[in-house]
């Protein structure tokens, strides 16, 4: 593999990973992030890690970051101005209309991204078939533009009615803004998405305009001060669907980058279920304020068409990631009714944990484990040394309240904290018509491996995977991204031989658009096109995604074909199938460009790790008792031996407790496999 | 009796929200109907063997408490002897299943091993039985107009399913294939239901499993008492009024709640409103039993999920007879009372708690359905969506605009290009109303205003009961503006109405206009500043910033003119009523 850079920004650190392709080395760093300008952190970091001259050899720049969720979630984005159809400017403010606290007759969304002085009407107006009702009235296009320039705007959203049909107007408008010398990001919905649905295609198209100004500042300082460095390579960055585009491509189309972060990790764990054959995997990625975990099926993520963030709708494909409010430092409380509760409030990296002396003084997760001896002696990597008499201290009032001693009150925070983990995971499992009982757990991130026992207990499931710097791991998986462009049309149409053959004009005019996005960024890799398409029974709405023969990005299976494969899919999910016509509803295509050479996760085991004692009490939750744990760093560790628990292993990001009920060994790949008794 | 800790207890809670959750995803994949996939026109819950509500999950909130009367009728009338694993039990008399006979409850008991230990339950709205008229009734004069009536039939028995009942059904309903195919969808969630509760048994053991619901119920009660504790005591009472009965179109009818709190129980009386009408607004006690639930609820615990305890300090009265309490065979199709009457009990608490209660919502949900033969296909076509409306101002905030009603937080409106997909109407303006918040120092939500035009003949309905009262402004607010329904505007035969069942022609327009919330506080204490960000985003405008904020705002520069205002504002807040 060639030498390349990860680097995946976090709400609380920073994770880097280097590969060197001259001996394999892998190097691993975790730094503090930096909130207000994570850039600047971000090159500082690679700058002290990586050596100058080896910074000058590396291929490629891989980035998972969060500036693009950031700059929504702190609304500091553009100034944005919408134009929409006559009638229709409040469709983004509207919304769904729904209420997300049920009960609570005082909630209310956030404001829209957009406000209504900002959001304009021109004449114009597209049948849901087509062909065009009015005309796009020029002068109304051109007063628009005038009157949101008055209002400081810098960046212009266009959103028609049934654009996705016929994009016509909005691409007379673009012509428009830009004949009226507006110079600022424009972004028009049927470039966002080709599929319906005015309110999420528009939200879609809003977000886009939103962060497309800061994400590009933010790529232009990562890559000139990169370049300036000596860096000579590829700089790509993780999408919320999965896989990497260039710089470039991101600039173009941010609204794909919004889930950068989280991606990443699950990408890494996918890459790893397929070189190691690992089959159906359960990613559980534990940082410092929240749970993410995703279904990994053939070694792949499961892919959804529509996320969300902050209840705004993101019409673009999204790798099922489920968060949570439950990390190592959720804070636990007991309520007034008197019941215990963790999270989603997280006492964050300031001031952090009790335990971390840093002034927290709320119980969190990571107090709870402490105090239980999860954590052995308490010495973190980071040279941080855990206070004992602090984490007890946070837990006290919780046990005065409950009636329960510290090790109950330590055990139920532990056992709170893993039920709500362990439904996120039902969410995407049993949910989904998957057993989880016949798949593997892939704990990481910093908290990750501490739980994972626990998880995978309450769970029912045996086999447990720690992959290599499972601290570090979402930056690892940086390293495995492939390059991947999509996109997708709703043209509603019954299933059959001819509407296939309609499907493939649709997929060249795809792939064509794609290709015009410019070269994907790696050079000498075989590009590979994928085709699906979402079908439905007539009559329903859901769809299901169904990936048919194809030659060359060209459908070549029959109908009948498709209609088999639709049919198992839906017998999977819903036990059952219907007497009723297929259609197509939407078309997607994708190009996929594997990275030259494939990560080899051999070579890449943690080493080092504070000094510890051989053994430590801590608390077995099979036992329902203290108990004496091994204490083993991960790097002494050999390869293929049989180990038996109760254990605690060290590595420098993370601690992986294994309970009594366990055995571990490493396997050539450099994973720490437990595996569980039955019970 | 096993000790069950507060742990277990949580971890169990959790477990049956996330299988509430898992019977609503499923649900809503596998519908047909998009009252179901987008509208949400559902609510389902899981419940113990003694039909007491342990975990919900979001649809229409006036279900999931009818649905829990329902169950204990279902159980009295079938007996625990003749339910039996594998039962799914179909029942929509609505005395019973305390909503309409188009909202059909699903109910499959849960058994571990041969021991019964809960029930799931799944109300979905059908979109035909063979009732009087095609989409929705809004005249019957009595049950037997309202289509076929399940009183608690078993469509599948001990895992079999009853062919029988289900072509008695196909041949009952003008839509058989989606209806069986919503039903369907509605047995698979039961199921799925009942196997996470079982898988939950299995793991805990049927003690631990029943000693950890009961605490968790005893929870839901203690967080319910504790805020009602630290409400005032005191007896308040109001009435509103809903725009007719559907048969007898010239006369509003009264419904009158009197709210009682005494320390940490809660009464709400409808002793005085009207009795029972002769068209289809009369409403099943249990219907009114969860209407009132909901209110409570929302003063209470918002903020945690719903179950059986949250709900013990509640009594409701309504004399058998009356509105409010429908007997057999009094007609209850439209059932738009129960949409209306909780804003009857927020009207009577804002007396004695101006400060914790909104002013009045748009009132309503606002639906429009569309029912015709589509010219393409040649089949029946049934579309519609609701509308949100505006909230009340309330002491901290300005309402919030074009948000569902409170009976139905989970609905969701249809999107304009799913609309024009499916049905022949081309949807000509969809927005907020300028104005139609009730002015007030917090102003009301605005309400929606959606204009329809019908490419071929149809039939089109609108489900609106609340045009004649406007909602209700609080504290020296103004009443926002009610909504409307204006049926072929500035023709000859243009009517300004609210709910119509009626025949339109290719050609014809409807525009459906949602009520806006009333306003908190005397409009002359807002701060113009906000007068003016709501003229500059044309919420409000500019003569109504002058004549009911008394804020004068030049419309060219779009500033304030201070001094006129405070002009104004002397003179305004000098002058007599």
């Amino acid at each position: 593999m060639i030498s390349r850079i990860g680097v995946d920004i976090g709400g609380t650190f920073t994770d880097l990973i280097f590969f060197n392709e001259d001996d394999g080395s892998v190097l691993v760093d975790k730094v503090p992030t930096t909130p207000a300008a994570p850039e600047i952190g971000c090159v500082d970091a690679i700058h002290s890690a990586v050596a100058p001259d080896l910074l000058r050899s590396s291929s490629y720049f891989l980035h998972g970051t969060t500036v693009g969720l950031n700059a929504l979630l702190e609304r500091k984005g553009s100034v944005v101005g919408l134009l929409t159809t006559s009638g229709f400017r409040d469709v983004l403010e509207i919304r769904k209309g729904s209420r997300e606290e049920w009960y609570n007759v005082f909630w209310i969304p956030d404001a829209p991204l957009v406000p209504r002085r900002r959001r304009l009407e021109v004449r114009e107006r597209m049948l849901s078939n087509g062909e065009v009702l009015e005309p796009l009235i020029a002068e109304d296009v051109i007063d628009a533009v005038k009157a949101l320039r008055e209002q400081g705007v810098t960046a212009i959203a266009v959103s028609f009615l049934n654009s996705y049909m016929n994009p016509a107007h909005e691409i007379e408008a673009e012509k428009l803004i830009r004949a009226a010398g507006f110079d600022g990001a424009v972004s028009l919905s049927h470039r966002v998405s080709g599929e319906y649905r005015d309110y999420e295609r528009s939200s879609t198209t809003v977000i886009d305009a939103y962060v497309r100004g800061r994400l590009s500042n933010y790529m232009e300082h990562i890559e000139s001060r990169l370049r300036a460095g000596g860096f000579d390579g590829t700089c790509l960055i993780t999408r919320s669907g999965s896989g990497s585009m260039t710089f470039t491509e991101a600039a173009e189309r941010p609204f794909e980058t919004i889930m950068s972060g989280p991606v990443a990790g699950v990408e890494g764990a996918a890459e790893l279920a397929r070189t190691l054959g690992l089959g159906d995997i359960i990613s559980a990625d534990v940082g410092g304020t929240s749970f993410d975990t995703a279904l990994i099926r053939d070694g792949r993520p499961q892919l959804l068409y529509e996320g969300s963030v902050l209840g705004m709708p993101l019409q673009t494909p999204w790798v099922d990631v489920r968060s949570i409010g439950a990390g190592g430092g959720s804070i636990a409380y007991v309520d007034v009714g008197g019941l215990l509760q963790v999270g989603p409030q997280s006492a964050g990296a300031e001031p952090g944990p009790a335990c971390y002396g840093r002034g927290g003084t709320h119980a969190t997760v990571t107090d709870a484990a402490f105090y239980l001896g999860m954590l052995a002696s308490g010495v973190l990597a980071s040279g941080i040394r855990l206070d004992r008499g602090k984490s007890e201290a946070a837990l006290k009032p919780l046990a005065d309240r409950l009636g329960y001693d510290l090790t109950q009150t330590a055990e139920g925070i532990i056992t709170i904290a893993v039920a709500a983990m362990a439904n996120a995971i039902r969410e995407i499992t049993v949910e989904q018509g998957f057993d989880p009982r016949e798949m593997k757990l892939l704990p990481f991130g910093g908290a990750g491996p501490m739980l994972a026992t626990e998880l995978a207990r309450e769970l029912d499931m045996r086999e447990l995977i720690i992959p290599p710097c499972a601290g570090n791991f979402s930056a690892l998986g940086l390293l495995t991204s492939d390059l991947l462009q999509s996109a997708a049309l709703t043209r509603p149409m019954p299933l059959n031989d001819e509407s296939l053959s309609q499907a493939n004009d649709i997929l060249a005019g795809l792939f064509k658009d794609l290709k015009s996005r410019g070269p994907a960024g790696a050079n000498g890799t075989e590009t590979q096109l994928e085709v699906a398409l979402d079908l439905r029974y007539t009559g329903q709405e859901h769809t299901i995604n169904v990936q048919p023969d194809t030659d060359d990005g060209m459908i070549t299976a029959a109908a009948d074909d498709v209609q088999n494969r639709f049919e198992a899919a839906y017998q999977e999910a819903y036990g059952g199938i219907l007497d009723t016509l297929v259609e197509i509803v939407s078309i997607r295509a994708s190009v996929r460009r594997p990275l030259s050479g494939s990560m080899d996760f051999t070579g890449t085991e943690s080493s080092g790790g504070g000094a510890c004692a051989d053994s430590v009490r801590a608390y077995s939750f099979i036992r329902g008792e203290y108990s004496e744990f091994t204490v083993m760093e991960r790097s002494q560790l050999s390869d293929g031996e049989q180990y038996e628990g109760p254990a605690i292993i060290i590595e420098p990001t993370t601690t992986t407790y294994v309970d009594a009920d366990c055995r571990y060994t490493v396997d050539a790949g450099g994973c720490l496999r437990i595996n569980m008794e039955e019970t | 009796m096993a000790d069950v800790d507060s742990i277990t207890v949580e971890v169990i809670h959790n477990y049956l929200l996330s299988a509430a959750r898992e019977m609503n995803r499923n649900l809503m994949r596998t519908a047909y109907s998009t009252l179901i996939y987008e509208v949400h026109d559902f609510g389902l819950g899981i419940y113990d063997r003694e039909c007491r509500l342990l975990a919900e999950a979001p649809g229409l909130a006036v279900f999931t408490r009818s649905n829990d009367y329902g169950l204990n009728k279902m159980v009295e009338f079938l007996g625990y002897d003749n339910i039996h694993p594998g039962d799914v039990i179909l029942l929509n008399y609505p005395y019973w299943s305390s909503t309409h006979t188009l909202d059909v409850m699903a109910a499959s008991p849960i058994y571990h091993k041969d021991e019964l230990v809960g029930f799931t339950a799944v109300k979905e709205h059908w979109l035909d039985l063979g009732q009087k008229d095609p989409g929705y009734c809004l005249d019957t004069i009595d049950l037997a107009q309202e289509g076929l009536v399940f009183p608690c039939s078993k469509i599948y028995s001990k895992g079999v399913l009853n062919k029988e009942l289900e072509q008695l059904i196909r041949f009952n309903s003008r839509m058989p294939d989606r209806v069986i195919g919503d039903m369907n969808a509605q047995i698979s969630a039961c199921r799925t239901g009942e196997r996470r509760v079982q898988e939950l048994v299995e793991k805990f053991g049927v003690e631990t499993y029943a000693e950890a619901v009961k605490k968790m119920l005893d929870h839901g009660e203690r967080l319910a008492r504790k805020r009602l504790a630290e409400l005032p005591d005191g007896t308040w009472s109001a009435e509103d009024y809903v725009d007719d009965d559907g048969v007898v179109r010239d006369q509003k009818m009264r419904l009158q709640a009197t709210v009682t709190i005494a320390g940490d129980e809660m009464t709400i009386d409808w002793t005085g409103s009207d009795d029972k009408c002769k068209g289809p607004m009369n409403v099943p006690i249990g219907t009114t039993e969860g209407v009132c639930a909901l209110v409570f609820k929302s003063i209470t615990t918002p903020d945690t999920p719903a179950n059986e305890g949250n709900f013990r300090p509640l009594k409701v009265i309504a004399p058998e007879g009356c509105i409010m309490n429908a007997q057999p065979p009094s007609p209850t199709f439209t059932l738009w009372t129960a949409l209306i009457a909780p804003e009857v009990v927020t009207k009577a608490l804002a007396k004695g708690m101006p400060d914790s209660i909104p002013a009045c919502s748009g009132g309503d949900i606002f639906s429009l359905m569309g029912v015709g033969t589509h010219p393409e296909t040649g089949k029946l076509w049934i579309e519609s969506t609701n509308e949100g409306i505006g909230f009340g101002g309330h002491s901290a905030d300005d309402g919030e605009s074009g948000i569902m009603h409170m009976t139905e937080p989970g609905c969701r409106n249809n999107p304009v290009e799913v609309l024009e997909t499916k049905a022949p109407w081309l949807i000509e303006n969809y927005g907020l109303r300028a104005d139609s918040g009730g002015a007030g120092k917090h102003r009301g939500g605005l309400g929606i205003t959606r204009t329809y035009r019908f490419l071929s003949d149809a039939s089109a309905l609108t489900l609106v009961k609340k045009t004649k009262t406007s909602p209700w402004g609080m504290a020296d607010g103004e009443d926002g503006q009610a909504g409307a329904v204006i049926v072929r505007p500035g023709t000859e035969r243009e009517q300004v109405t609210g709910a119509i069942y009626e025949e339109v022609a290719a050609g014809d327009v409807i525009i459906n206009q949602s009520g806006g919330g009333g306003g908190w506080g005397n409009p002359l204490d807002r701060d113009p500043a906000l007068v003016l960000d709501d003229v500059r985003n044309e919420f409000v405008s500019v003569v109504a910033a002058r004549e009911k904020y008394g804020v004068i705002i030049d419309p060219d520069s779009m500033t304030v003119d201070n001094m006129a205002t405070d002009e104004l504002r002397t003179s305004m807040s000098s002058a007599p009523n």
